[in-house]
């Protein structure tokens, strides 16, 4: 739509600033208090009186608010433009790089942790947080020359294992941390001048360093081998500027909690507007940021008024920018370079042997009798007689087979998701797959109440075949350009992850028990499920191994299968479906958070084994190893109570990840 | 061939599952009329706070209840003796603890409805539903006292305790009374953040009981199916006579971050020093905790008006 306006880009950033501040504006009207008249907020301007409580409110938390908003929001959008510029990425935000996560851990940490943290305000634990989980993603991107989608893939692994670990402390602590659902999705509401007093100071020092440095950050934009040879220190530029975002997006995550979208989709809005300069990019991106913040600020406020919910309004800006952000990227084409992964052509193409398949088998086996036999009580640990407590074993059963099947069929699926994405560290999680099994979900309690374990099954499974397809038609359109597809597939997981937290945040008791399935609690599977996932896998992986051939030739890229005579397109097609099919039957099982589906086709491959039908035999297996271990984990760590298995496995999966990805350094990739 | 798989499996599990699920049916009945018409349970076990707090009082020490910490932390009335085992929390209960104790009796709740079959192959289990059901919360207190007491054999003692509860609040109410307390509006909040709280209102036990006690609550907008609606501090400015009180437990910091800022500080029940913070009230317990709330909100208002 603006994309295809023949206008000059100042005209197109006006045109949409003016939509959003006529939203804003519109927004604001139709949800104003009516206790605050004009002579009122004549009182209530400068210094309002005790005694009229309408006056207090407009000076203290109205005012105030817009002002949060309009800061917040310029913030956001400049501290996005800023790292997707030096990133050269356009994935790069303050939520896709794993910062607000950060904080959102940290503060959650520092409440558990009462008066021991009381020697440090809540916002600087909070910015301690964002700085630490910002500086991890910086060194693993730094190993891997700042790749765009592995950048934005490392952000996410920290921010699912930070978002795992903040789920089984308010799991454990739902009645002190109930909080966290609101913070982690952007409240804006005032009560003093305290936001705009820390956010103003933060945004103009940001702001007017990054200005400062608009020459660098054009050159970096540019590339570092241009960088270089104009004498450039790349790495200490590129750094400081980082630096400067990150902190400004902690100031902000610290203030609001975690606005999401605004860093990402502004940004990425008025690139598609072109305009002429890093210093217009920069100031254009803070201004949009501001109106769009404060657009969905007076949005949520009148969606709160209308009920008896309170909508947050950083869920309002992943519920309307989601959509925004997709209707654009699938009108015009990402003005970004597509950056194909570097293939490891070095190194032997030898298959490892059948001593992996041994080794993986007999961990298997060794883990699942363990799982079965294994159990801990208030003593200690105690081994099952098969004899005696025969019911006990068939309470176990169905856990250890759910866990199993679960954690083979998210393997699998990853495997395939992999191959189609081309990119080795690309996992179900990024097609909105999990996401969108987890809002179906929510929903279907929500509006339903309380259904059978069948119905939730059927409705998770809807609303995953759902997400992935919408994702599917998109990847369709831009089947070459990857960054698109995997922006794509974040919308869509921040826009469905919102309607969750949204639902999280105003239902009370339910939401702990919610909180409980989505995190992959293997205590509801049955042995009817159980041996219907085991069917499933087993014919989806005889039809894997039965099209190897095409499938395997999937990530050579477009051109090369198609000149072999392949339709890429129907492969690729049906690739993603049979992945999406078993990755939303493992996430009733095993919740989205499991990072099984990522790491089990990854370790696989750093074992050696490099064949298709090898490749997925072994992938199985690692998966079910994972799974299965990580359930029994759950069972026994701190019994009498359970950790789910898929939060476990999230948590180990993605630091298991988090180390691989940062061990692997650039020469992987130099021959 | 691809499309008709999604269809398959699910339809099969489905199927498989409705099957279990009218199989199950007639046996849990079964199950029931053992339960009601022979020996009372002895070792019954709680899934939820409200049913435990039931038991206790009704003189039954259930076998386990799941999370006693958090119990002992929100609840506190009764007492929960140190002997009674934990199975975990209430929405991941430890099934494995639950088997070991072989229980004669399960006290589960609708919004564990997922669970039930899991819980059956153990032990007999009954749906009493306390809280979050969208109606009147104190109307279903009642009931599932009574269902507790049918169920435990102790009919009499839950009708004793619908009338020592009745009584308690008659004597609050006439304390209040006394005091001239009578017809006071008051707000009953909990504290989630500095500007974020949950307002009880129509249908929850906070609204029962400030009518019981011949108060008026403050709050007649809209709530949702457990009662109350989350909003923010400046909604407690709407009736200007309203006394605030917070449910505990609550601590001077948490507020002072909702009453000591510029906003809080104008709130009109603020200016008449009428804000107070209640002792420990579980907001979505039994016939104790309602008493126990009955007891700390006069004892609240009458300290608060020498």
């Amino acid at each position: 739509m603006i994309a295809a306006m023949p206008w000059a880009p100042g005209a197109r950033l006006l045109g949409v600033g003016a939509f959003l501040a006529a939203v804003g504006i519109l927004a604001s009207a139709a949800g104003w208090d009516p206790r605050v008249t004009v002579s009122v907020a004549r009182l209530g301007l400068f210094d309002p009186p005790n005694d009229v409580f309408a006056a207090v409110m407009f000076h203290y938390a109205t005012l105030p608010r817009i002002a949060v908003a309009l800061l917040a929001g310029a913030s956001l959008g400049l501290a996005g433009a800023a790292m997707q510029a030096v990133l050269r990425n356009p994935l790069a935000s303050p939520t896709t790089l794993g910062v607000a996560s950060g904080a959102s851990f940290a503060l959650a940490l520092s409440t558990l942790a009462g008066s021991a943290a009381a020697f440090l305000p809540p916002e600087a634990w909070s910015f301690l947080g964002a700085m630490g989980a910002g500086g991890l993603v910086y060194l693993i991107g730094r190993r891997h020359r700042f790749d765009p989608a592995r950048v934005a893939l490392s952000g996410m692994a920290v921010g699912l294992f930070l978002s795992a670990a903040a789920s089984g402390l308010v799991l454990f602590n739902g009645q002190q941390l109930a909080f966290l659902f609101l913070w982690g999705s952007g409240h804006l509401a005032q009560s003093d001048w305290s936001g705009p007093a820390v956010l103003l100071p933060a945004f103009a020092l940001a702001a007017a360093a990054l200005l400062a440095a608009r020459r660098v950050i054009g050159i970096l934009a540019v590339g570092d081998d241009v960088a270089g040879s104009v004498g450039l220190k790349t790495e200490t530029a590129r750094l400081l500027v980082l630096v400067v975002a990150v902190a400004l997006t902690a100031a902000v995550v610290a203030r609001v909690g975690i606005v999401g979208f605004v860093g990402l989709a502004i940004p990425a809005i008025v690139r598609l507007c072109r305009p002429r300069s890093v210093a217009a990019t920069l100031v254009a991106s803070a201004g949009l940021g501001a109106l769009a913040l404060f657009a969905a600020d007076a949005s949520a406020q009148l969606l709160s008024r209308s009920g008896d919910r309170l909508v947050p309004a950083g869920a309002v800006t992943a519920l309307f920018g989601a959509p925004v952000l997709f209707a654009l990227l699938s009108r015009s084409r990402l003005s970004s370079r597509p950056n194909p992964p570097l293939r490891r052509s070095a190194g032997s193409f030898r298959d490892a042997g059948p001593a992996l398949f041994a080794a993986l088998a007999a961990g298997l086996a060794f883990a699942i009798l363990v799982a079965l036999f294994l159990g801990r009580t208030g003593g200690g640990f105690e081994l099952l007689d098969p004899a005696r407590d025969g019911t006990l074993l068939l309470t176990r059963l169905p856990r250890v087979l759910g866990a199993l099947t679960a954690g083979a069929a998210v393997a699998l699926s990853g495997l395939l998701v992999q191959k189609i994405v081309g990119n080795d560290l690309a996992s179900p999680e990024l097609l909105g797959i999990s996401s969108g099994a987890a809002a179906a979900l929510v929903l279907a309690v929500l509006v339903l109440g309380v259904i059978s374990r069948t119905a939730l099954l059927l409705c998770g499974f809807g609303g995953a075949i759902g997400a992935t397809a919408l994702v599917l038609w998109f990847a369709r359109r831009h089947r070459d350009q990857i960054a698109a597809v995997l922006l794509a597939g974040i919308a869509l997981g921040v826009f469905l992850d919102a309607i969750v937290r949204i639902a999280l945040a105003n239902a009370s008791l339910e939401a702990t028990a919610l909180l409980a399935w989505l995190s992959g609690s293997t205590v509801l599977v049955s042995l009817p499920e159980a041996i219907g996932l085991g069917l499933l896998l087993a014919a989806a992986a005889g039809m894997v191994l039965l099209c190897r051939r095409p499938i395997a030739l999937l990530d050579l890229g477009a051109a090369v299968p198609q000149a072999l005579g392949l339709r890429v397109r129907a492969a690729q097609t049906l690739t993603l479906l049979l992945s999406a099919l078993l990755a939303s039957a493992s996430t009733m099982v095993i919740g989205p958070l499991s990072f099984v589906g990522l790491v089990a086709p990854h370790l696989v491959r750093m074992a050696g084994v490099r064949r298709l039908a090898p490749q997925v035999g072994a992938t199985l297996l690692a998966g079910a190893l994972l799974m299965v271990v990580a359930d029994w984990l759950g069972r026994v760590a701190v019994t009498p109570w359970q950790v789910p298995g898929g939060l476990v496995a999230g948590l180990f999966g993605s630091l298991c990840f988090l180390i691989l990805a940062a061990r692997r350094g650039a020469g992987g990739h130099a021959a | 061939m691809m499309p008709t798989r999604p269809i398959t499996i699910p339809g099969r599990l489905a199927a498989l599952l409705c099957l279990a699920m009218l199989l199950s049916a007639p046996a849990a009945a079964a199950g029931t009329a053992a339960a009601a018409g022979a020996a009372a349970p002895a070792r019954i076990v709680a899934m939820e706070w409200a049913a435990a707090e039931t038991l206790l009082a009704l003189g039954i020490v259930p076998a386990a209840i799941a999370d006693a910490p958090g119990y002992r932390a929100w609840v506190g009335h009764p007492e929960l003796p140190a002997g009674v085992a934990d199975i975990g929390l209430r929405q991941e209960p430890n099934l494995e603890e639950l088997a070991r104790l072989e229980p004669d009796l399960i006290l589960s709740h609708a919004h564990l409805l997922p669970l039930k079959e899991k819980l059956a192959a153990i032990a007999p289990v009954q749906a009493v539903t306390f809280n979050g059901t969208g109606g009147d919360t104190f109307a279903a207190i009642l009931s599932g006292t009574r269902e507790i007491g049918r169920l435990t054999g102790r009919s009499a003692a839950a009708e004793r305790l619908i009338d020592e509860t009745r009584e308690a609040f008659d004597r609050d109410a006439e304390k209040l009374r006394k005091a001239g307390l009578a017809g006071r509006h008051v707000y009953f909040v909990r504290l989630v953040d500095a500007n974020t709280l949950r307002i009880h209102g129509k249908n929850s036990v906070a609204a029962t009981v400030l009518s019981r006690l011949g108060l008026v609550d403050a709050y007649a907008g809209d709530v949702n199916e457990w009662g109350f609606a989350l909003s923010e501090p400046s909604a407690l400015a709407g009736d200007t006579d309203a006394a605030i009180l917070v449910a505990g437990p609550v601590g001077e910091e948490e507020m002072a971050r909702v009453f000591d800022t510029p906003l809080g500080r104008a709130l009109p029940a603020s200016r008449a020093k009428a804000v107070r913070r209640l002792s420990v009230t579980w907001t979505f317990g039994g016939l104790v905790s309602a008493v126990t709330m009955a007891d700390a909100i006069t004892e609240a208002l009458t300290e608060a008006s020498p």
